[in-house]
């Protein structure tokens, strides 16, 4: 039997509509908050249009009087325009999350010689909303079902980096166009504080690796 | 409208409405809970802007193109790879003799494997049930685009669920995009 779309999407709404909650409450506070702040920055941003017509036409006015008579001095009720500090009306920067603890933990055996050492892994970046991070890319693939990222997954969890990391290009500012893909598409990588550490994790990472881009990072939030 | 009438269009349409929006919001992103906080800055963005001439009657289709352009728009993706977890584990049982008809769990793992716009477009297709220069409309797209996006977007639903059932066509001549083919005129990068 043909599998039924339009019912099948009906039935998965309607699942999730019955589990939804919604903050009335605290969305109403927020809804009036932001009209406040918005009604606050036209006000502010009229004002000095309205000021900016005042100075300019005064200034008008002057130029035409010195056409006609030379005057020693500009006139003293030209005002200056207010100065103008815009209100903000975006949303406070949410804190970040602590990140889990990715870094596997080795504990050294007293009774067994030391062996040399594997290199330690590059910590990863805290990815917090908006700022910078240099970004390894380990697979970028059109669509989600791609193999390459199931590979690219299990390789990094056989490394020690177990938190899925990655999601839409487009996240990512700066990653499409300096890897020449679609923003579109959809990215594996590991993100770092430091070039240094992105450096290390590709050698450690070997063959495989689609580029390297410093990218300021969105979707965090 | 007084700015009290705005607030109280709100207040009802989140009370009342919330869960079907949450629910229309969950087909794009996956998941409950990101569709919840789409669904709520969808409703601020809507209505911050909201004027004295502002219909209550048509509050909700505002909102509901809003939480469709925040989504396509990049909005809270990065949830999706998370959520695809299960996915990237080659699941060895789904192959097995004993596989029942896909289940909702089947169809919710199914959409997630779209890229977003193709997501959207099968959404407003087959939930809100719009035709296709309506969603290229919605969209902002050329037909030829949408039609694209559906037929590759049905293509990979059928790996997963297996064969859809046809629908008939539109009344107003509407393709049916199961059988949909592509538009040579496809404008590149739409």
């Amino acid at each position: 039997m043909d599998f039924d779309l339009e019912n099948g999407m009906r039935e998965l709404a309607d699942d999730t509509a019955r589990e939804a909650r919604l903050p009335v409450e605290e969305l109403g506070r927020r809804l009036r908050a932001r009209r406040a702040a918005r009604a606050a920055t036209v006000a502010v941003v009229a004002v000095a249009a309205s000021g900016g017509l005042v100075v300019g036409a005064a200034a008008l006015l002057d130029r035409v009087e010195r056409t006609d008579v030379v005057a020693p001095s500009p006139t003293a009720e030209a005002t200056r325009a207010p100065t103008v500090t815009p209100t903000p009306t975006s949303t406070p920067a949410p804190s970040p999350s602590p990140p889990p603890v990715e870094d596997p933990v080795v504990t050294p055996d007293p009774s067994v010689p030391p062996e040399p050492s594997a290199p330690a892994l590059p910590r990863p970046s805290d990815e917090v909303q908006g700022s910078t991070a240099w970004a390894v890319y380990v697979a970028v693939t059109p669509t989600y079902d791609d193999p390459a990222l199931a590979e690219a997954d299990a390789r990094l969890t056989a490394l020690g980096y177990t938190r899925l990391r990655g999601g839409s290009l487009a996240c990512d500012r700066g990653a499409a166009e300096a890897l020449g893909r679609d923003p579109d598409e959809a990215a594996m990588a590991m993100y770092f504080d430091t070039q240094e550490d992105a450096a290390r994790f590709v050698e450690l990472y070997g063959d495989g690796v689609v580029g390297t881009v410093q990218v300021t990072m969105y979707c965090r939030d | 409208m007084t700015p009290q009438d705005v607030r109280d269009t709100f207040a009802t349409l989140a009370r009342e409405r919330g869960p079907a929006l949450v629910g229309y919001a969950s087909l794009l992103t996956g998941d409950r809970a990101a569709a919840e906080d789409l669904v709520q800055d969808a409703l601020l963005k809507v209505f911050v802007r909201a004027r004295a001439g502002f219909r209550p009657d048509v509050a909700e289709a505002y909102v509901r193109r809003a939480i469709l352009t925040l989504y396509v728009d990049g909005y809270r993706r990065r949830r999706h790879l998370g959520a695809l977890r299960h996915l990237l584990a080659h699941d060895g049982a789904r192959d097995g003799p004993d596989v029942s008809a896909p289940d909702r769990l089947d169809l919710r793992a199914a959409l997630l494997v779209l890229t977003p716009r193709e997501r959207a477009c099968v959404v407003l297709r087959f939930y809100e049930d719009l035709t296709v220069p309506e969603i290229a409309d919605r969209m902002g797209l050329a037909t030829g685009t949408v039609k694209r996006y559906l037929s590759n977007a049905i293509g990979r639903l059928e790996s997963v669920l297996g064969p859809l059932a046809s629908r008939r066509d539109d009344a107003d001549g509407a393709v049916d995009v199961l059988t949909v083919e592509i538009d040579d005129t496809t404008r590149p990068g739409s």
